[in-house]
């Protein structure tokens, strides 16, 4: 506290007192460990320990250098922290749900998205995922920090932050969201038109269709840090093994099928959707 | 299933649990399921009846809804209210036939003609001056330390947990429209779809702890494209939509090592199931039925039953709502919980201009949807009421009002004793103000919990059973409340 008593006293500006308003609560012991929290949820976990939030609580109140609230280092403190890099050391639930724009975003740059004239048409995502950038329906932001889906979860005693707005049409639609991205929104595609979304391009993909493995491999480090379970792994090479170019009307098309199948598949695992 | 075997299968398999050292955390449910099982009484029934829950989202003013008339009130009101003063000669004139218990003249806000329409009919209530209260409280109480209230009241996201919960101590983010779908899950001959029904996502009042909600846009259900069908068996899809519906459910099917995986695969399988279930029952009764054009005729809108997107989306809610209840025979509901919502009711800025039009909206909703209930005779079978999680201010700001405690709620439906006001309107003075907790902030007459219980109670939840839900309804009693006990009588019993 910077106020004695938190008591601001007579006098000044309005300007200056507003901003020891905010200093007051800025320095409040309060705000690292909460923001901490916060911050670990956005990044890497729904539940962390309280030793990790105490970790990052302590780089907020001194990035080791004596300032406090440098959020570099805070960001770093909640990347490298070793129950977010050593799964050995975190607990079994580590990880979070991916909110519906990560998804979005993480197709688009995972195969080069772009529209023939550079600009991006995607107006309403909140269709799909309940989420649009800068559009959040209340102060509350999209879904609340604390929110537990009933059932093992909240039995548990965990939150599910990202669970609130996983409700069942958007569960529907995210999965339709990424089909429609990969089967028709792609780079190249004739049916598009004069129509210039951003569009996918699968043609680095395609030149290893021929070998599945190698496919889905590229595909478990891009979407999955390689953590795909080989059970998975094994129904998705049996399923693009039984795609021929002989039952998928030709080499090309037989080629985009294999990537525009895996792509979905895997983007609508649950294995892939809880980021761990 | 026979009724008989389902409560069977139920009592059976809630033994089976409770012999399982893994779900030793359930006991809570587990407690409230067994005694729904042990009271015949709630799973007797076999008429339809539904609960609609209007949530007026950001904290309606209650106070520029239900407005004094009497010459005196309304000089108290407008002196208080100031620029926000409706006019008296602009008020919309109701007379009850009994009610409020403090008298006066009262009026409602000119754009709530279709409201002032029903509570003529005696098809609307008026419950006065509700909110979420721990024991009875008055100012005197309200300011002795260690008094019992709600935790963190005035604030928007924990009063409309709270509003929403079975008990107003605290914060847990179960609801009395959950804890009843536990209960009443059961005896619904459809056990795949939930009762429970929302029609503007989650929400804390039907989060039970069985039973979740199913989420259903006003615009309708999707499939999931890629494959065309929500069968396990992933029929009825072409072959290739079909090879790939058979692998999207191997993977889902995959033992899954982390919670969240397990809760999502979970979801995603639910979602399947009730999609292909509700879009059937909804194919039988599409929008464009002129059965709905009161929708668009209150709204002021030429029918245009294509364009779903013109109406105002509490219609287009309510709508969709009727649909699902026409559908009840074919989704196999006899008891079912719904929830719209309409937002943009936190006026603390600007309320002149926008409290009007969002009351506007909410009257010519509500009253299509009940005309459209009327015509299907389910007046009687349907109960429509609102919750806000707090009034506003009595006081004004610069340009709107603030967060308050108390206010005004309506109940609509053919079983509805209306035409009445319920309970007691509170003081509207400025200054000296005996009702306020300090800052405008008018103090509950009548407890969230009553209110809650009293349609509970309709719905057809046994007193045996109202404790498990209302921890608290035990003290709802004594002077301080305007009508004290677990029934406030607004309800007639089918």
């Amino acid at each position: 506290m910077t106020l004695p008593g938190g008591v601001l006293g007579p006098g000044g500006s309005a300007r200056g007192n507003l901003g020891i308003a905010l200093d007051n609560v800025f320095r409040h012991p309060n705000v690292g460990p909460f923001i901490a929290r916060r911050l670990i949820q956005r990044f890497t976990t729904s539940n962390p320990s309280p030793a990790y939030v105490g970790r990052v609580a302590a780089v907020f109140a001194n990035d080791g250098q004596g300032v406090r609230g440098n959020l570099r280092a805070v960001v770093r403190a909640i990347l490298m922290d070793p129950e977010a890099r050593r799964p050995g050391q975190a607990p079994a639930h580590f990880g979070k749900l991916r909110e519906p724009l990560l998804r979005m975003s993480q197709l688009w740059r995972a195969l080069n998205a772009r529209s023939r004239d550079g600009r991006i048409r995607e107006g309403w995502p909140e269709y799909y995922g309940a989420q649009a950038v800068l559009r959040s329906p209340t102060v509350f932001n999209f879904f609340l920090p604390d929110y537990a889906l009933p059932g093992e979860i909240a039995q548990a005693g965990l939150v599910s932050p990202e669970f609130q707005i996983a409700t069942d049409p958007y569960i529907i639609r995210m999965h339709n969201f990424t089909w429609s991205r990969v089967s028709w929104a792609w780079w190249g595609n004739p049916g598009l038109g004069n129509w210039d979304p951003l569009q996918v391009d699968l043609s680095r993909d395609m030149a290893i269709a021929h070998d599945p493995e190698r496919l889905i491999e590229r595909y478990s480090l891009l979407f999955m840090a390689r953590q795909m379970p080989p059970a998975m792994f094994d129904l998705l090479l049996q399923h693009l093994r039984d795609m021929t170019p002989q039952n998928q009307g030709g080499e090309e098309n037989w080629r985009r099928r294999r990537v525009q199948d895996a792509l979905w598949l895997i983007l609508s695992s649950p294995q892939y959707l809880v980021e761990k | 299933m026979r009724r008989s075997d389902r409560r069977e299968f139920l009592r059976l398999s809630l033994h089976a649990l409770v012999g399982s050292a893994a779900f030793g955390s359930a006991f809570g449910k587990l407690f409230l399921a067994q005694n729904a099982v042990a009271s015949q009484r709630s799973l007797l029934g076999s008429d339809y009846r539904a609960l609609v829950c209007i949530y007026l989202a950001g904290g309606n003013d209650a106070f520029n809804t239900v407005i004094p008339r009497d010459p005196a009130g309304h000089a108290q009101y407008a002196q208080t209210r100031s620029f926000l003063a409706v006019a008296q000669s602009a008020l919309i004139p109701i007379h009850p036939l009994s009610g409020p218990q403090n008298g006066g003249e009262w009026g409602l806000h000119p754009e709530l003609s279709g409201i002032a329409e029903l509570f003529q009919q005696g098809r609307a209530a008026i419950i006065a001056n509700v909110g979420p209260l721990v024991r009875p409280t008055n100012r005197q109480l309200y300011q002795q330390p260690g008094f019992p209230l709600p935790p963190q009241l005035f604030s928007h996201s924990d009063q409309t947990v709270v509003w929403q919960t079975p008990r107003a101590d605290t914060s847990a983010r179960i609801g009395w429209g959950g804890k009843l779908a536990d209960i009443f899950h059961a005896t619904n001959p459809n056990q795949v779809l939930s009762m429970n029904v929302s029609l503007a996502g989650e929400n804390v009042f039907q989060a039970g702890e069985l039973v979740l909600p199913y989420f259903v846009s006003p615009r309708g259900v999707e499939e999931i494209s890629a494959i065309a069908t929500g069968q396990p068996n992933c029929q009825p899809s072409n072959h290739w939509q079909r090879r790939r519906c058979l692998t999207f459910r191997a993977i889902l099917d995959l033992p899954h090592a982390h919670v969240f995986e397990r809760a999502y695969a979970a979801r995603t399988r639910q979602a399947m199931a009730t999609t292909e279930q509700v879009l059937a029952a909804l194919a039988q009764y599409p929008n464009n039925d002129p059965l709905y054009r009161p929708f668009w005729e209150r709204a002021g809108l030429p029918w245009n039953p294509d364009n779903l997107a013109e109406l105002p989306p509490l219609s287009a809610q309510l709508l969709m709502i009727l649909r699902l209840i026409r559908a009840r025979g074919t989704l196999g509901m006899l008891r079912q919980l719904f929830y719209a919502e309409l937002g943009g009711f936190d006026t603390h800025g600007e309320q002149a201009s926008q409290h009007p039009p969002l009351l506007r909206q909410f009257s010519q909703a509500v009253r299509a949807f009940q005309e459209v209930l009327d015509t299907l005779g389910l007046a009687e079978r349907v109960t429509t009421f609102t919750a806000s999680e707090f009034g506003r201010t009595l006081t004004v700001n610069s340009s709107g009002t603030d967060h308050g405690w108390g206010g005004h709620h309506f109940v609509f439906g053919g079983s509805v004793r209306g035409r009445r006001i319920y309970g007691r309107m509170p003081s509207l003075a400025a200054q000296n103000n005996p009702d306020d907790a300090g800052w405008g902030q008018i103090i509950p007459t009548l407890s969230v919990d009553q209110y809650a219980a009293t349609l509970a109670k309709w719905f057809g939840l046994a007193d045996a059973d109202r404790d498990l839900i209302f921890p608290n309804l035990v003290h709802m009693t004594g002077p301080i409340l305007a009508i004290p006990g677990p029934d406030l009588g607004f309800l007639q019993p089918l």
